[in-house]
């Protein structure tokens, strides 16, 4: 530390300094995970595979992220239903309320929400446990056992947020259809034949089916930088911590920006 | 080479960022031997082990264990070789997730065809060497510090290695259960016949279970020699470890107010 | 791990949960899309398929038929692949037209117009018959052409109505109103007792009305030949009428014009007229103190009145009517004020006839017209000069028939769509109904007044018959047949005026005495 006494003569480079070293550990993170993200990959198609890690990856991510999922998709459906409901009574397009719960749940609201709610749920849990792992050893342990760690913790979650994050998205989407058309039907009145022709007249089956490319992407990304989180972590429980926290934020941030890319890229 | 060395390093160079932790390490151990680093807290002890078994990647420098370039191994290679290694890590580093068979049956699952129960039967078989019958079903959430340590000893032990790594294997113990463990660390290389290296900074640990004794200083080895030889050296920074004194050579970076 | 279901358990029924509700979506959606390859192939050729994509869909007669599979430009024309349902049939003289579930909604291809018995169309077929789809930039630019109409329409309007001086005009006459109504308050009061003879005298009035009336049918059988003329002459300008529709704009805006310059003339007789009734006032003020010494009298207790006051069955029957009176005033936030500005051409006279009228309506199905009419046929007026030169005396009688101010006050009732009025019809007794159609936007009248023959070069009572059009909640065009049985003052009529609801003039009408103070 005695070495960065000199330092303080060259006041001038000071804030070109301060802005290199908010990069570097920027560079460093986006390349740890490129390394994961390359490592992972090849590791998804070459033995040895962990599949009772895969099947605890999905009921973590998947199965156990239902029921929060269904509930946030169920009532993201009906207030779509009552404020698009709001708003087309002013020009008396009611009948088009269907239409865009569908497309918003499909398209965008179904992936996204699902996305960011996994991240917040199994995305913490990932980097939690990954990064206790980190910092009790277990991670070396693991690689004393002959076992790559990435092959055996990462590339599972991994898989499980490929495969889970679209399948939520599928129940998600239909619940949040579900969900509009009880408060259009039950709560505004609606009449349920034309509220159900509407949503399957106008939806195509290539908005269900981006809604689920992107959300294919999500989980991957979720995966990802919530393994890299924990792997990353150091410094004890504070270190656990820290890196649970910017897995989320990261995880969201991924989820919302690429959004926008993967939204221009398929619907343009 | 000498098939009698089993770890042979040559010009071992790390640093993280600014701080250099090892700088031009040279060390070997024979085989069947039992080696004991010694050297200060954040030393570089835990990163000397951790390139012998390939967990770090040296800036410089060459590892052979057992006649292999340790860095140039692929990962199936090193996969291979580390099946010949155990390693007690100094908190056990046991998987929150397993329960105690488990953990001490892990590599056998990874890397045998036994079936469960056969595997089950294997870890009681370490865990009774270890001196713990009858916890196969804990987890590990449930052990005292000691039992951690005898379960990670007994995974350790598990597949049978050829080199065991023993890092602060005392640490954090009371001053009896300490002493278990180290009878425990003779006891198995004397039924094992396996070569051992162990670092630590308890002086008594070390005199009883090691056959050399090296001392690590600011990134080197500056001694190596047998419990004796290190015991009446004229080498004033290991005569200073050795005896626990403040007063001398090796000044400690302690701030005062 | 250790739970009852086992993960791969647990995956394995959320794997099924997921793949139901996917096909089931699937299946909801692209059922259609799974055999695309069943069905035949139509052609079409159009100039504009804008909003048209592949997957379009075709319906016939509204239902499903088929989706566009193709589209491509072949020259400079769009030609159009339609992959019909097997099972469905387009005949060979269909046409094909792209239409919108609304304004908004999405675009469709409609196959019409099919006649039985010609032969359905056959797979590679083409469709003949291809209508270009409403381009709503044409429409669009259309509505805005209209809108400025309307804008202009709105600034004549504005100008004849808005200017500073009409503005005046209208303050003024509604400030003379004020002194009508005060003096009528007075005159009225001052004169119960001639009103109670007046009441008798239209009570014989009425009797002579009615025998008026058995003559009147008399006269109508006589006159059949002239009713029916003069219908057909109404049936003709009606005719004219829905001819000259489009020019209705620019006629209304002449019309507007002529108010105006009516208003302008109103406003000198009415100046006139509230002079007059300030002569009225005064002597209504005379009374008034006399009626004052009056009560001071009785007061005092002196003479019938006066003991009258003193008795208690009267206190209760006034207390009574205080009660009466009070409901009568919760009435009148019932009430509806109605104000109209109206000016018709007179086609004999060649004048315009301007009117005022205040409709007072307590309820819905009553209501009385009070109002001011500058008729242009006047009544005869008989002078009498004696000129005495040099002891030649000369007498001369002159005829002077003036334009005059007259007025009008009528008690209305409604019986479903009609109503039935009785009253004054331009200072003349008289009785009149409407006919109110199409929602009240469309009225039919016909009155009948001058019983007494007063009018210049009447012979026959005045009668006149008419419609009156409103449109724009406030605007009305009128047009009718005036003095039906007097040839040389009858002729037809046509204009239009203004009138408006009492949420227009509320505050004007809130600071009108609405009851007479005690």
């Amino acid at each position: 530390m005695t070495s960065r006494e000199p330092r303080k003569t060259v006041t001038l480079l000071c804030p070109v300094e301060y802005l290199g070293s908010l990069l570097i550990p920027s560079f460093s993170v986006v390349g740890g995970m490129i390394m994961m993200l390359c490592f992972t990959l090849r590791y998804i198609f070459t033995p040895p595979f962990y599949l009772r890690n895969i099947f605890k990856q999905m009921v973590e991510i998947g199965v156990n992220s239902m029921p929060v999922v269904l509930i946030t998709a169920s009532f993201t459906g009906a207030v779509l239903a009552l404020q698009s409901h709001t708003a087309f009574k002013r020009f008396d397009a009611e009948t088009l309320v269907g239409t865009v719960v569908a497309l918003s749940m499909t398209r965008e609201l179904g992936p996204v929400l699902t996305g960011l709610i996994v991240a917040g749920r199994a995305g913490a849990a990932m980097a939690a446990e990954l990064g206790t792992m980190r910092v009790t050893e277990q991670i070396d342990a693991l690689e004393t056992l002959a076992t790559n760690p990435v092959r055996y913790l990462v590339v599972p979650r991994f898989i499980g947020g490929m495969l889970m994050l679209p399948a939520l998205t599928v129940l998600s989407d239909g619940i949040g259809i579900m969900g509009g058309f009880i408060v259009s039907t039950r709560v505004l009145g609606a009449n349920p034949t034309t509220y159900m022709t509407r949503t399957w007249d106008f939806l195509e089956m290539e908005d269900i089916f981006h809604g689920l490319l992107k959300s294919f992407f999500f989980g991957a990304a979720i995966a990802l930088i919530s393994s890299y989180e924990g792997f990353a972590s150091e410094g004890g429980a504070e270190g656990v911590g820290k890196a649970t926290t910017r897995a989320v934020v990261l995880s969201s941030m991924a989820i919302l920006i690429s959004d926008y890319f993967l939204s221009a890229w398929l619907f343009k | 080479m000498n098939s009698d060395i089993m770890i042979h390093i040559e010009g071992l160079s790390k640093s993280f960022g600014r701080k250099q932790v090892l700088d031009g390490l040279e060390l070997d151990v024979m085989r069947g031997e039992s080696m004991v680093v010694i050297g200060g807290s954040g030393t570089g002890k835990s990163v000397l082990i951790k390139h012998i078994i390939g967990l770090l990647k040296p800036d410089s420098g060459r590892i052979y264990v057992d006649g292999h370039d340790v860095l140039s191994l692929g990962e199936h290679d090193l996969g291979e070789l580390r099946k010949k290694f155990g390693m007690l890590f100094q908190n056990a580093a046991l998987f929150d997730s397993f329960s105690v068979w488990e953990n001490v049956g892990f590599g056998l699952k990874q890397h045998t065809r036994l079936s469960s129960a056969e595997v089950r039967k294997v870890a009681s078989e370490k865990l009774r060497m270890v001196g713990l019958a009858g916890i196969e079903d804990l987890m590990p959430s449930e052990l005292s510090g000691g039992m951690r340590k005898r379960v990670g000893l007994a995974r350790a032990i598990a597949m049978e290695p050829e080199v065991i790594f023993y890092d602060e294997p005392t640490t954090g113990l009371d001053p009896i259960m300490a002493d278990v463990i180290n009878e425990l660390i003779v006891d198995l290389r004397k039924k094992l016949k396996v070569t051992s290296i162990s670092i630590t900074h308890d002086m008594a640990s070390a005199y009883k279970i090691a056959d050399r004794i090296a001392m690590l200083y600011k990134g080197r080895i500056i001694e190596v020699g047998t419990v004796d030889e290190i015991r009446n050296t004229s080498n004033e920074i290991v005569r200073q470890f050795i005896t626990g004194s403040a007063v001398g050579p090796i000044t400690m970076e302690v701030t005062r107010a | 791990m250790r739970g009852a279901l086992s993960s791969e358990l647990k995956v394995g029924l959320f794997s099924i949960l997921v793949m139901v509700v996917l096909s089931f979506m699937t299946f909801k959606i692209g059922g259609l899309s799974l055999n695309d390859e069943t069905g035949y192939r139509l052609y079409a050729w159009f100039e504009n398929t804008a909003g048209v994509d592949k997957n379009t869909k075709v319906k016939l007669a509204g239902v499903d038929a088929g989706r566009v599979e193709r589209i491509e430009l072949v020259e400079d024309r769009a030609k159009i692949t339609l992959r019909m349902f097997p099972n469905v049939s387009v005949r060979s003289d269909s046409g094909i037209a792209v239409q919108a579930h609304g304004l908004l909604g999405d675009k469709y291809l409609a196959i019409y117009g099919g006649t039985p018995g010609a032969r359905f169309l056959a797979d590679g077929d083409t469709i003949q018959i291809s209508r270009v789809p409403t381009d709503y930039d044409t429409l669009i630019t259309n509505l805005a052409a209209m809108s400025a109409n309307f804008a202009a329409l709105g600034d004549s309007l504005n100008h004849s109505i808005g200017t500073e001086e009409s503005r005046e005009a209208i303050a003024q006459t509604i400030q003379n109103i004020r002194h009508i109504t005060d003096n009528l308050n007075s005159v009225i009061t001052a004169n119960d007792n001639r009103i109670a003879q007046l009441m008798e005298k239209v009570n014989t009035l009425v009797d002579k009305a009615v025998s008026l009336t058995d003559s009147a049918n008399g006269m109508v059988t006589e006159n059949r030949q002239q009713v029916s003329t003069a219908f057909a002459n109404l049936s003709s300008v009606s005719d004219t009428f829905r001819q000259k529709a489009p020019q209705l704009l620019d006629d209304l805006s002449a019309s507007a014009a002529e108010l105006k310059k009516l208003m302008a003339e109103l406003h000198g007789p009415a100046v006139n007229t509230a002079k007059e009734l300030e002569g009225v006032a005064m002597r209504a003020k005379t009374t008034l103190d006399s009626v004052s010494r009056m009560t001071e009298r009785i007061d005092k207790g002196e003479g019938t009145l006066g003991k009258l006051v003193n008795d208690e069955k009267l206190y209760n029957s006034v207390s009574g009517a205080a009660d009466g009176i009070g409901r009568q005033i919760a009435k009148i936030d019932r009430f509806k004020t109605y104000v109209e500005f109206k000016g018709d051409y007179m086609t004999k006279a060649s004048d315009g006839k301007g009117a005022f009228n205040v409709r007072l309506q307590p309820r819905d199905d009553k209501y009385y017209l009070i109002g001011i009419v500058r008729d242009p046929v006047g009544n005869t007026d008989t002078k009498e000069t004696v000129t005495d030169v040099g002891g030649v005396v000369t007498r001369t009688t002159e005829k002077t028939t003036e334009t005059q101010i007259e007025f009008t006050a009528m008690l209305a009732r409604r019986f479903a769509d009609t109503d039935v009025r009785i009253g004054l019809i331009e200072s003349s007794f008289g009785l009149g109904a409407d006919y109110h159609a199409s929602g009240g936007n469309l009225v039919f009248s016909a009155d009948a007044w001058d019983f007494g023959k007063d009018e210049a070069d009447s012979k026959n009572p005045h009668i006149k018959v008419g419609l009156e059009y409103r449109f724009f909640q406030n605007l009305f065009i009128d047009a009718g047949y005036d003095n039906v049985f007097n040839r040389k003052t009858g002729g037809a009529y046509i204009g239009g005026g203004v009138r408006f609801e009492d949420e227009d003039l509320k505050y004007l009408m809130g600071s009108l005495p609405s009851i007479p103070g005690k």
